[in-house]
């Protein structure tokens, strides 16, 4: 690691933090000392929730609900995974093992030490919210101690071994729960109790992004971001990079461990079937859909995606969706052509060939195709899915956010303010894994 | 009787994980990619398989109780490697070129799109039906053609590597790709290449197993493309030799598991020894051990 | 507004949340009489998920809105794709079929039918997501599915809570009814099968020992497992050998293997017939010969076209058999071969007449009121289905006969037929 590189990321470190202002009146009240301050906010924070519980169950049926509160679920998964995958800058691919592994504790507590709890309360619904807060805090404590487990290895493991070993960890996870009888082996936990709703999964969400957002402009922070532009030369300048990468997995899976609580107690299973492999994958993928690193990508991903699988259900949607795809396709590369478009008029169709193809051949797969495809609306789903996580992975490699994050300033600003981030993001050549150069 | 019996279900298990564990280490060779998409060319080259061999008859020949013919078995195994290597250079060119200078996670993801897209795309062209696969090749002499032929394709592979002019490009890009480049090695062209010889790997291995067990769906790649991956891992990612090893490996341990009676565990133990054999050896058993440069 | 506010569920629940969070700050009182709902079903059963309500005012909280649809929209969910996507299908396909016979027949109650399908890609919590979406989106009428216990137990409290009658196919989990007074299904459960097939193989097959294989990733392999070793052993069997694998899987030689060395009388074999036919060739490539038997999952001509030579002599229990010469079963089957170019598997007929049963239902019922529907499913007596005659008991089980059927050539001949237990 040269000077120049050095002087490079410590600008970069400066620069993230002031970017990285989630909303601003928020970040006042959280940074500032007081505690009278502190409390007042989080009053209004649950205050606000219970207004919003309120409307949606008002003005919204149990359907859109439902999909609201996998957004939130899918927020803090994407969120606390970020931590790793983002700002540490090392690879995860076990996040649903994490899940599972709250999950399950929380639900074996309910379920077998709940009742029991409850019964001790004059008040039901006290007891039952006393116990779902012990639940949550077992989850979190089980997920955090299987995150120290696969922690541990990263210090030794760098890049792909570590996916991998995050990987198997998840499969082993999955596999033990199968072979446990007492948690229901291949058919599940049923029968829990209906605990999760809206304000427990908003105000966790809240609680997962503030976190991770101050964690992230924090010292330890720093250090984690540290790790992630040089591993080597970050030890070198004396950052504690075992504790930074440990706590960083440990954090995030405590995170992930209360999602899937929070999941399991909501549709009232839980079940092994809910957390394999392409769970994780689907998690990795909102955080670098929305951007590797970035807090507020990672939640725009999360909400965007949890809404895309729903919209995808019916044909029509299906038809919106590619359709729009191809628009957000020529809006993305239209930069490219811009100088071809002032030369002649051939920029202009030389810009919109692929648009216009795929357009034409999407118009006409669904005039003509229409039967065919209504027949398999369900695998259609996720091949458009899949379809957009391709083209826009092409389109903009570093994710919609790049590492800016979304807040009050860029708005103003219109995001000039994350564009030489993001092009920083892929200028920077990877470090290569000097282990597997030349062995072929 | 037994163990030996058990042995030989290893070997053949661990040489069809080798040979699909061969195109991973390949592609991560020259790219640093994990081709997610790998498993699922495994299934399309089962299917390009199955498809071949109705066409060519063999399926309509063997339900009546004949047996296919050498040269028959050897078409359809050239239809379906041929099917997948094209496949192969059209995954790269389309999903995985235009994102070489980009970082690396960026690629994964489109690997991961590209399997999905293989996956539900298959489910909806193919039905989500299992279909029964022609026993193209007679019972008793089963296990030791698969190994026999594992092998072959093996040394092929390794003689491709090591002895043409091809191989010494690939060994050039894989050791640093811009050099080679202005050495004036056209790394497009061997990086395409690599694919199609992986794909084509992964066709051999997904016929050679669907006549081994005969069923074939569009999910099937999942779970092999899975251990195959891990089994690269085991055996040094990047690393040919080590891919060989790290399938036969993992053939054995999950064959060692079922026959100890633990057959429920059997996943969890393939991947709990890979991640003891990583703590100990952190770059795999034939991996190189990374030298940090300062 | 104030007081509508607290006569929504969640408010309640919220407002309890609100009081252990600042209980200290802001003195919140929890509202008196509001026994939310989550505190009811804490004691650990799903069964009071939805019923418990804390009075007459609150009664109608959660139900699905009355349905007001201009035709008859039955909704259905089911695992169109992943690895479960086969038996989702062939689902899909005989519900299909009965809602079009009875609309070329005049439909019901002088309306058409329709079906709204969803995919639940064989997860629990995309089957909760499917079902609030019929209920609460498309307001059907009443719900058919799933295959799969584990998912029928996600969704059956939401269908129990909005109070929409679900009639489940082919779960065979003895829990999924217990969810509540409005779930049914129309197959037979667990315990009964498994001791069918254990007295099969006690009895009939004169076996002293057997190997099990069952399928870890499946609640119903693991299920029909238990209770047939249980039972097994109960009739003075040994059981030699258990060994797993996991969907998924396509190399059993391993396990085989083990159990060869056993050398029992019988394999019991109690997953899928997407895996059986295959199994079965890999047992007779070991150079085993002993009798094979499974139960309903294997019940589809897709055995057959897999296992072929392999699977000959074969036994499995199941609900009909689609060589009988009953005419309502060669009807049926003659139609599906027809409409979908494939012979039924079990999973299609019970489907087929799952669906006709919910028609019928709705028919008795005489109108569109859920309540009525309910009753009138609960009160079904012999209805004729092609996989036997169906009465639905007190526990919302339906009661019907079961076979046993050998492979012979292309056919199956009825090696046992047990009534009703």
């Amino acid at each position: 690691m040269n000077g120049a590189r050095f002087a490079d990321f410590a600008v970069h470190s400066r620069f993230l933090i002031v970017v990285s202002g989630i909303p601003s009146p928020v970040s006042l009240v959280m940074n500032s000392r007081s505690l009278p301050a502190k409390i007042a906010l989080s009053a209004a924070v649950v205050a606000l929730l219970l207004g919003v519980q309120a409307m949606l169950g008002r003005y919204f049926n149990e359907y859109v609900q439902q999909i609201v509160l996998y957004a939130g679920i899918n927020i803090i998964l994407a969120v606390s995974l970020n931590l790793i995958n983002g700002i540490t800058g090392q690879f995860s691919l076990g996040h649903a093992g994490f899940m599972a592994a709250g999950a399950y504790s929380a639900a074996a507590f309910t379920f077998y030490v709940g009742p029991q709890i409850t019964a001790r309360f004059q008040n039901e619904a006290a007891g039952s919210n006393v116990v779902f807060i012990v639940a949550l805090l077992l989850s979190a404590a089980a997920a955090g101690i299987a995150g120290l487990l696969v922690g541990l290895p990263s210090l030794r493991l760098r890049g792909d071994y570590l996916a991998i070993v995050t990987l198997g960890f998840g499969q082993i996870i999955i596999v033990l729960i199968t072979n446990i009888r007492e948690v229901g082996g291949a058919a599940g936990m049923t029968g829990l109790p209906l605990m999760t709703n809206f304000v427990w999964v908003a105000a966790l969400m809240v609680l997962c992004v503030l976190s991770v957002r101050n964690l992230a402009i924090s010292h330890l922070g720093r250090s984690m971001k540290a790790v992630r532009e040089d591993e080597v030369a970050a030890e070198a300048v004396g950052v504690d990079t075992t504790r930074a990468k440990v706590l960083a997995f440990v954090i995030s899976s405590m995170w992930a461990g209360v999602a899937g609580a929070l999941q399991a107690h909501y549709i009232q299973s839980a079940h092994p079937g809910s957390f394999t492999f392409i769970r994780s994958i689907e998690v990795v993928i909102m955080v670098v859909l929305g951007g590797l690193g970035s807090i507020t990508g990672a939640v725009v991903t999360a909400v965007l995606l949890t809404g895309l699988t729903e919209v995808l259900r019916s044909i029509t949607g299906a038809f919106a969706v590619g359709l729009s795809l191809v628009l957000f396709a020529a809006v993305l590369t239209l930069p490219r052509y811009r100088s071809a478009m002032r030369q002649s008029a051939m920029g202009w169709l030389l810009w919109l060939r692929w648009p216009l193809l795929s357009g034409v051949a999407l118009v006409a797969g669904f005039v003509f195709g229409r039967d065919w495809l209504e027949a398999r609306v369900a695998a259609l789903r996720f091949v458009i899915y899949a379809l957009i996580l391709i083209v826009l992975m092409l389109l903009r490699p570093q994710g919609l956010l790049g590492r800016g994050e979304l807040s009050w300033s860029s708005l103003r600003r219109s995001r000039s303010a994350t564009t030489p981030e993001a092009e920083g993001a892929s200028e920077r050549s990877e470090p290569v894994d000097e282990g597997v150069r030349g062995t072929l | 009787m037994d163990i030996t019996q058990q042995l030989i279900n290893g070997l053949t298990q661990g040489s069809i994980y080798a040979l699909i564990a061969l195109g991973y280490t390949m592609v991560y060779g020259v790219l640093r990619l994990i081709n997610f998409a790998h498993g699922d060319v495994y299934m399309l080259g089962a299917y390009g398989g199955f498809f071949a061999a109705s066409a060519l008859g063999v399926t309509s020949l063997i339900d009546k109780g004949g047996s296919a013919g050498i040269l028959q078995v050897a078409a359809i195994f050239a239809i379906g490697m041929l099917a997948c290597a094209l496949i192969g250079i059209f995954i790269e060119r389309f999903a995985y070129r235009p994102l070489r200078s980009s970082p690396r996670l960026t690629s994964l993801i489109t690997a991961i799109g590209v399997s999905m897209l293989l996956e539900f795309g298959g489910q909806a062209v193919f039905t989500p039906e299992p279909r029964p696969f022609p026993a193209l090749i007679d019972n008793r002499f089963l296990q030791v053609t698969i190994v026999g032929t594992a092998l072959a394709l093996m040394v092929g592979l390794q003689l491709i590597v090591t002895r043409t002019r091809v191989g010494r490009a690939m060994r050039a890009v894989s050791l640093d790709r811009a050099a080679a480049s202005l050495m004036g090695i056209n790394t497009d062209v061997i990086i395409a290449f690599t694919f199609a010889l992986g794909s084509a790997l992964a066709a051999a291995a997904g016929i050679l197993n669907s006549i081994y067990t005969p069923t074939i769906d569009p999910l099937l790649g999942v779970m092999a493309g899975l251990k195959a991956f891990v089994a690269a891992v085991l055996g040094g990612i990047g690393n040919i030799p080590g891919a060989v090893l790290g399938g036969l490996l993992m053939g054995f341990a999950e064959t060692a598991v079922v026959a100890a009676g633990y057959s429920s565990y059997r996943d969890a133990v393939a991947f709990g020894i890979l991640i003891l054999v990583l703590l100990l050896r952190p770059s795999g058993l034939l991996g190189r051990v990374a030298a940090e440069k300062v | 507004m104030r007081h509508e506010m607290l006569n929504t569920n969640g408010f309640r629940r919220g407002g309890a949340l609100a009081c252990v969070l600042l209980a200290a700050l802001a003195g919140c009182k929890q509202p008196d009489g509001a026994t939310s709902q989550n505190g009811g079903a804490a004691g650990g059963t799903a069964a009071g998920g939805g019923t418990s309500t804390g009075g007459a005012a609150t009664a109608d909280i959660g139900k699905a809105a009355p349905y007001k649809g201009d035709n008859i929209l039955l909704g259905e969910y089911g695992a169109l794709t992943g690895s479960t996507a086969s038996f989702g299908n062939s689902t899909h396909n005989g519900i299909q079929m009965a809602i079009d016979e009875a609309n070329k027949a005049g439909g019901v109650l002088g309306k058409q039918i329709a079906l709204q399908s969803e995919d639940d890609a064989g997860k629990p919590e995309e089957a909760a997501t499917a079902v609030k979406k019929l209920i609460n989106s498309n307001n059907v009428l009443a719900i058919l599915g799933e295959v799969a216990s584990s998912r029928s137990l996600a969704a059956a409290p939401i269908c129990q809570k909005a109070g929409v009658p679900m009639l489940t196919p082919s779960s065979t989990n003895p829990e999924v009814t217990k969810v509540g007074d409005y779930i049914f299904r129309t197959c037979f459960i667990d315990p009964f099968q498994g001791r069918v097939l254990a007295e099969f193989a006690r009895n009939n097959l004169k076996a002293q020992t057997v190997a099990v294989l069952t399928d870890s990733k499946q609640d119903y392999s693991t299920a029909l497992s238990k209770f047939f070793q249980k039972e097994y052993k109960n009739l003075g069997g040994k059981v030699v050998a258990e060994e797993f694998y996991v969907t998924d899987d396509k190399d059993f030689r391993a396990q085989l293997t083990n159990i060869k060395g056993k050398n029992p009388d019988v394999i019991f074999i109690p997953g899928y017939y997407t895996d059986a036919g295959n199994i079965a060739i890999q047992v007779r490539s070991l150079g085993m010969n002993q009798p094979l038997l499974g139960g309903d999952g294997w019940d589809s001509p897709a055995l057959m076209q897999i296992g072929k030579k392999a699977v000959q002599g074969t036994y499995f229990s199941t609900h009909y058999s689609a060589d009988s010469p009953d005419p309502k079963v060669v009807k049926f089957v003659t139609a599906y071969r027809k409409a979908f170019k494939a012979t039924p598997d079990s999973n299609g007929a019970v489907a087929y007449d799952a669906a006709r049963l919910m028609i019928d239902a709705i028919k008795r019922a005489g109108s569109t009121d859920r309540a009525k529907i309910r009753d009138a499913l609960a009160s079904t007596k012999n209805f004729a289905g092609v996989t036997g005659n169906i009465t639905i008991g007190p526990d919302r089980n339906a009661v019907k006969p079961i076979v046993v059927l050998q492979v012979k050539g292309d056919k199956l001949a009825v090696a046992a037929a047990i009534k009703a237990g």
